[in-house]
């Protein structure tokens, strides 16, 4: 038998390939500014499609403005694969290669803090705009990451705001089994105990994300005779959870809290299956009447004929605060925009926030209030606009929490 | 207390009925065709999305609800029909886990035009008309709908036995599941029989996902969320084995519905909370059966393939000019920093990674012939064990070994038990440990840092950058594959290999068959673990999803792309994997249909991945 | 005291579920003895063959080779005791070479696993005899996935004796092969055992093959011994006689 030459064949198939890969395709222009967008799209399509369409506005309307610091804005988007170690090599084309001045995106936690441990070893400021475990400003903050998006934290203490007025006693926990889930009920009984003293928690459940078997988990809260439930599941999974506990009558004289329950993304699916009475902090796009909205949301519907969901202010949101910093800062060069980026203004929808100097948290808030059935579909009511710095620690616990 | 588990035991058997009917559908067709076919989840899912446009379409009610259930299962049923005829038919004659790699491209397909047709919303279906109420048992009320598929379960199971025993189609299959070589001699048309099996198989799955609308809305992630699930329950059952299967889905989904039940309890004095236990329940489950039952509940052992039987590829000898080649390459590659950018070294770093992951993945399945679908337990091993140890403060060499003694530990301890059991048993088995590891990973906040993972694990100093990072990888995988490259044709290499064409031959002449298996695991493992640590030190940071089941998927992909029983297949498969993936992502908004299509193309021209293909469009070459 | 047998069996008894498959059969093979195990179907002798190669254990009885007590051992034990077998469906590595597959028989007595080298035994002269002696010298670089079933056959008697055995165990050796091939490998097998000293204990359906090539016949039937001797011997017997005319299958 002759002997082999294995490979060397294979090897031309990808060769190809890698010209197409390994070679850099383009030299960076010169004249706009880039900035990098990494986001999970194929994983989580409902919250980031209509993302994508936020920040295109906002990159529409302020190149129509004439830019940044006379310079347009390009963003190079990428898909991140919703995996920590495709993001961080995405990240690096990002810089390395389109040479952007920035990153900014992220939606899932772990993603996103693995982007923000390479922002800061390769000195990139980014601005995270969804990932909401508190870590990402807290625990792992670092000095290049930034987060615009209401943190876990501030969600639950909104939501715990209304809880004490009630004064129910004996609650059920139900909630994604990961970091998300588990940090948001911790925050939820801490703050719970410090304000409610004698509260009790009679039943936990922690389903895992995406695979909740309502019917057990709804039969097993009813077992434990709650007076109120804390639900922090999501898409899929409260949509199962509210559909079965509403079949088997458990939500029955219980309140019910439920974090982000009333996003457009995980409400609208519900239609007039939606819950009634619910707490919830969310998103009454159709209602709020602020200029800063009215202008959003007109400019909105005119660019994309759809109406905007949570993600779509973020997405807007985020790229403005790009636009803002750069503007401020008087040019992308790193060390600038970072340093803009303390005690920077942006204007957003849910009108002025602040990146606070602490810990790089802004003060984006989220709307609170109760879910109700209208024309047969679910939307807020009784609903006010939470400021985001109401809903910090005092500034010494964050400085203990935040490496220093 | 009582009345809880009752209903508790009774809501495990309505999950336990759809879980079920899907996983039916999955077992027909292994049983018949041997294929693993990855795309089952992505029918099931379809068969939702379908009824729900075809309830509207129909107008609601009794009948929209009925016909769409009845429609999705048909229209599923063809798509099925579609995928066996233009994809599957063509690749019959290759190694069977490459059909497996086709079906992941029709998974990719499938999801983006999902996407494309349905929008990015979740759709809460139509319930079903007269079944929307609940009755009430105890004071508990059960929901009618429940109620029903707790009967469909046993109905099913009773129609599938029925038309398996009764009808001379059923002969058929049970003829072709129990010998494939003695149905074709009896004259039975094997094509035919696939195509209508595999119609058969998709349209229980479309079924029970319309089925399940009622319960859990149409949403884009209902394919991998349930595949997992419906190889355990058919591996559980037994392959083959119908009545296997639903005895399996009901001890999976009353074992989830009592962990629910149970909740948080106390046990001597530490809190135990059973709701985190349904994350692995089923790999639980798994592992445990097929430790004390390696052929599951109600299997038995699998007949022997008489001609049908894959036949290994040689490996021969590489030739002098290879070493050559290899070191002119290795050169090439690490001058590459003279004249590419950042980015193209960071991008080769992944590459020798995967080369180094997909080696040694291809260690167990191309030199030993064991099929493993949990590599990731090995890699993400390393990687922890390299990250924890540096942020421990241990030097970067210190790490580095650490996660590569992690892995090997590891590897030697699952390969002890792995390496009695064989084919879909041993590669399920794989799974299992993956996955009971994965989810320690992903629950012990307190070490692992849980579902976030660790962060700001960066090499030090000199390793810093990423021009010498990069060489470092280079090096490192180099050497260690040009050392296996030679071990392949060592005394170890070639007794391996005798163990995998003939285990009662290599036996008879004086081999220790199970422990060149093992030895193989535990060299294996370490290779692994080796490319984990250069992983999580070139990311700087990790999390489970290094041990998740996505990270098996794609070693298992480039090593069959590439060729698994030849040297260099799985380092081109690598690289065309990764560069593929890369590009695309790159290029277009639906770059998982368009990657789905290209894999899906990759195995239509290379069966036998693509340097196992040119080596053997090389050797017919050489006859003429 | 005379040397000891290359195989004795003693009172050897195995039943399945109540079914006695083997009672108390006793028989030996001498040094360099060409003997065959013969029955009718359902005889027991298949059963014997595997208890004697270690695929099965014994509920009682012996098994000795060369003098020691091997019974209930392993096949690698055994093979280490110097029993090597061939399989009634040829057992060999498809996807190696004629010379790979002989030269991975003789690796096994020292395998060196250890090792980076790549076998010594592939171009070793303990290789090169076995392949000549079988008269496979000619094929041996080609893949023995691609060989005739009758040249496999040799290759797997070359792999069987690469560790000197002292007693070959033939299961069915002519199985599936043409009238002319039986006797040609049957004639080989002999030839070669015969020079290396190696005695031989087959099993067999094609009569004339059992009647030309053995020395010594064993006859089974219904789990039992029922005739030991020469082939002349054999064939006069009237139990024989009785045991296969009796059976519709008698060849």
């Amino acid at each position: 038998m002759k002997r082999s030459f294995p490979g060397l064949l294979g090897l031309a198939v990808a060769a190809s390939l890698a010209t197409a890969s390994l070679l850099p395709d383009r030299v960076a222009a010169q004249e706009p500014i880039r900035v990098g967008e990494l986001n999970s799209y194929k994983a989580i399509p409902a919250f980031l499609e209509p993302y994508k369409k936020g920040w295109e506005l906002a990159v529409e309307e302020i190149n129509a403005a004439g830019g940044v610091v006379g310079r347009k804005l390009e963003v190079v988007s990428r898909d991140d694969n919703a995996s920590p170690g495709d993001a961080v090599r995405v990240a690096e084309e990002l810089v390395s290669r389109e040479k952007v001045a920035l990153l900014t995106g992220g939606f899932l936690s772990h993603v996103g803090l693995a982007v923000a441990s390479f922002a800061n070893q390769q000195k990139v400021v980014f601005i995270a705009s969804e990932p909401l475990t508190d870590k990402l400003v807290w625990e792992s903050g670092n000095p290049y990451t930034f987060r615009l998006r209401a943190s876990t934290y501030m969600q639950v203490s909104m939501l715990v705001e209304e809880a004490v007025k009630l004064g129910k006693k004996r609650w059920a926990l139900v909630y994604p089994n990961y970091e998300y889930g588990q940090s948001a009920v911790a925050s939820f009984k801490a703050l719970m105990q410090a304000r409610q003293p004698g509260v009790e928690f009679v039943a936990e459940q922690a389903p895992p994300l995406g695979k909740i078997e309502a019917g057990a988990v709804t039969q097993a809260i009813a077992d434990a005779k709650p007076d109120a439930i804390f639900n922090v599941t999501f898409g899929p999974d409260l949509q199962k959870f509210v559909r079965e506990g509403t079949t088997r009558g458990i939500f029955n004289g219980v309140t019910v809290f439920s974090l982000l329950g009333g996003e457009p993304e995980y409400l609208d699916p519900l239609k007039d299956e939606a819950p009634v009475g619910w707490y919830v902090t969310g998103y009454p796009w159709d209602q709020i009447k602020t200029p800063e909205h009215d202008k959003f949301l007109a400019a909105y519907r005119a660019r994309w004929n759809d109406y905007p969901r949570l993600g779509s202010v973020v997405g807007y949101a985020a790229l403005k605060s790009v636009a803002a910093a750069i503007a401020k800062a008087g040019s992308p060069e790193t060390e600038k925009v970072r340093a803009a980026m303390a005690g920077l203004e942006v204007d957003t929808p849910f009108g002025r926030v602040t990146y606070r100097a602490l810990d790089h948290q802004s003060t984006m808030g989220a709307y609170v209030g109760r879910t109700a059935v209208k024309d047969g579909r679910g939307v807020m009511v009784d609903w006010r606009y939470e400021p985001g710095e109401k809903h910090l620690p005092p500034d010494d616990e964050v400085r203990k929490r935040r490496p220093q | 207390m009582l009345a809880s588990l009752l209903i508790q035991t009774l809501n495990g058997l309505a999950s336990a009925s759809l879980l079920f009917l899907v996983a039916l559908g999955l077992s027909l067709i292994f049983g018949v065709t041997r294929i693993v076919n990855f795309a089952h989840g992505s029918f099931y899912m379809l068969g939702a999305y379908m009824a729900v446009s075809i309830n509207v379409w129909l107008g609601g009610g009794i009948l929209g609800f009925w016909g769409a259930v009845a429609g999705a299962a048909l229209a599923v049923a063809a798509i099925g029909l579609v995928m066996e005829l233009t994809i599957l038919r063509r690749i019959y004659r290759a190694p069977e886990l490459l059909q497996l790699v086709a079906t992941f491209g029709v998974v990719l397909l499938i999801k983006d035009a999902t996407l494309f047709i349905w929008g990015p919303e979740d759709i809460l279906g139509a319930r079903a008309p007269g079944l929307t109420g609940s009755i009430s048992i105890f004071g508990k009320r059960l929901p009618l709908y429940d109620v029903f598929l707790i009967l469909l379960g046993p109905a099913m199971l009773a129609a599938i036995w029925w038309l398996l025993r009764r009808t001379a189609w059923g002969l058929r299959v049970r003829a072709a599941t129990e010998d494939r070589g003695m149905a074709a001699a009896l004259g039975i048309d094997q094509a035919r029989l696939f195509t209508s099996v595999l119609a058969l198989g998709a349209g229980l799955a479309g079924l029970a996902g319309a089925l399940a609308l009622p319960r859990e809305p149409a949403s884009l992630g209902m394919d991998l969320s349930i595949i997992a699930d419906v190889f355990v329950v058919t591996v559980v059952g037994g392959l083959g084995s119908i009545p296997g299967a639903y005895l399996a889905a009901v001890i999976i989904s009353v074992i989830k519905a009592w962990c629910i039940g149970l909740g948080t309890v106390n046990v001597f004095g530490t809190v135990v909370s059973f709701t985190k236990l349904t994350l692995v329940a089923e790999f639980l489950v798994l592992a445990t059966v097929l430790v004390l039952r390696p052929h599951g509940l109600l299997g038995s052992e699998p007949p022997a393939q008489r001609g049908a039987a894959h036949v290994h590829a040689p490996l021969p000898e590489p030739a002098r000019g290879f070493w050559m080649a290899a070191g002119l390459g290795l050169v090439a590659m690490l001058a590459l920093p003279l004249f590419a950018d950042r980015y193209a070294l960071v991008l080769l770093t992944d590459i020798a990674v995967f080369a180094l992951l997909a080696s040694s993945l291809a260690i167990l399945m191309g030199w030993a012939g064991m099929a493993s679908f949990g590599h990731a337990a090995y890699f993400g091993a390393g990687a922890y064990g390299a990250a924890l140890a540096a942020l421990a403060g241990a030097p970067f060499a210190v790490s580095v070994a650490s996660g590569l003694i992690l892995a090997t530990g590891l590897a030697a301890l699952i390969g002890r038990l792995a390496v009695r059991t064989s084919g879909i048993s041993l590669a399920m088995l794989t799974l299992a440990f993956a996955q009971i590891l994965w989810a320690i990973a992903f629950q012990w906040d307190g070490v692992t840092g849980g579902s976030n993972g660790l962060v700001g694990v960066w090499p030090p100093g000199p390793l810093a950058s990423k021009t010498t990072y990069f060489l470092f990888a280079m090096l490192t995988a180099a050497v260690t594959l040009g050392l296996l490259w030679r071990l392949a044709h060592s005394p170890f290499g070639y007794a391996l290999r005798a163990t995998r064409d003939n285990p009662r031959r290599a036996e008879a002449s004086g081999f220790d068959t199970l422990a060149l298996r093992w030895s193989a695991f535990i060299l294996s493992g370490a290779i692994a673990g080796l490319a984990g640590a250069i992983f999580v030190f070139s990311k700087g940071s990790l999390s489970p999803d290094v041990l998740a089941i996505p990270r098996s998927v794609d070693a298992l992909v480039m090593v069959l792309l590439g060729g698994f029983e030849t040297l260099a297949g799985p380092i081109v498969g690598a690289l065309v994997f990764t560069l593929l993936a890369d590009w695309l992502t790159r290029t277009t908004d639906y770059w998982q249909a368009v990657l789905g299509a290209a894999i899906i193309t990759l195995t239509l021209i290379f069966p036998h991945g693509i340097v196992g293909t040119f080596e053997r469009w090389r050797a017919r070459g050489d006859r003429q | 005291m005379t040397a000891p047998h290359a195989l004795a069996v003693e009172h050897l008894s195995k039943s399945f579920g109540g079914f006695r498959a083997v009672h108390d059969v006793s028989f030996h093979v001498a040094t360099g003895e060409v003997t065959a195990l013969i029955g009718p179907n359902g005889a027991g002798k298949t059963t014997t063959f595997n208890l004697v190669n270690g695929q099965l254990t014994p509920d009682s009885g012996r098994v000795l080779v060369a003098g020691t007590d091997v019974t209930g051992r392993d096949p690698r034990a055994l093979w280490r005791g110097g029993v090597a077998r061939t399989f009634q469906i040829t057992a060999t590595f498809p996807s190696m070479t004629v010379r790979e597959n002989v030269a991975i028989g003789v690796m096994a007595l020292a395998p060196h696993f250890w090792s980076l080298q790549r076998p010594a035994s592939l171009s070793g002269s303990a290789t090169d005899a076995l392949l000549a002696d079988v008269g496979l010298t000619g094929m041996a670089d080609l893949l023995a996935g691609t060989l005739a079933y009758g040249d496999l056959k040799r290759v797997e008697l070359a792999m069987a004796l690469a560790n000197a055995p002292s007693l070959l165990l033939m299961d069915e050796p002519t199985a599936g092969m043409a009238a002319a091939e039986r006797e040609a490998l049957m004639t080989l097998a002999v030839r070669v055992c015969k020079a290396r000293g190696a005695a031989i204990l087959f099993t067999e359906h094609d009569m004339s093959v059992v009647f030309r090539h053995a020395t010594r016949i064993f006859v089974m039937s219904a789990g039992e011994l029922v005739a030991t001797g020469t082939p002349e011997a054999i064939r006069r017997d009237p139990l024989v006689r009785e045991v296969y005319l009796g059976k519709a299958a008698a060849p």
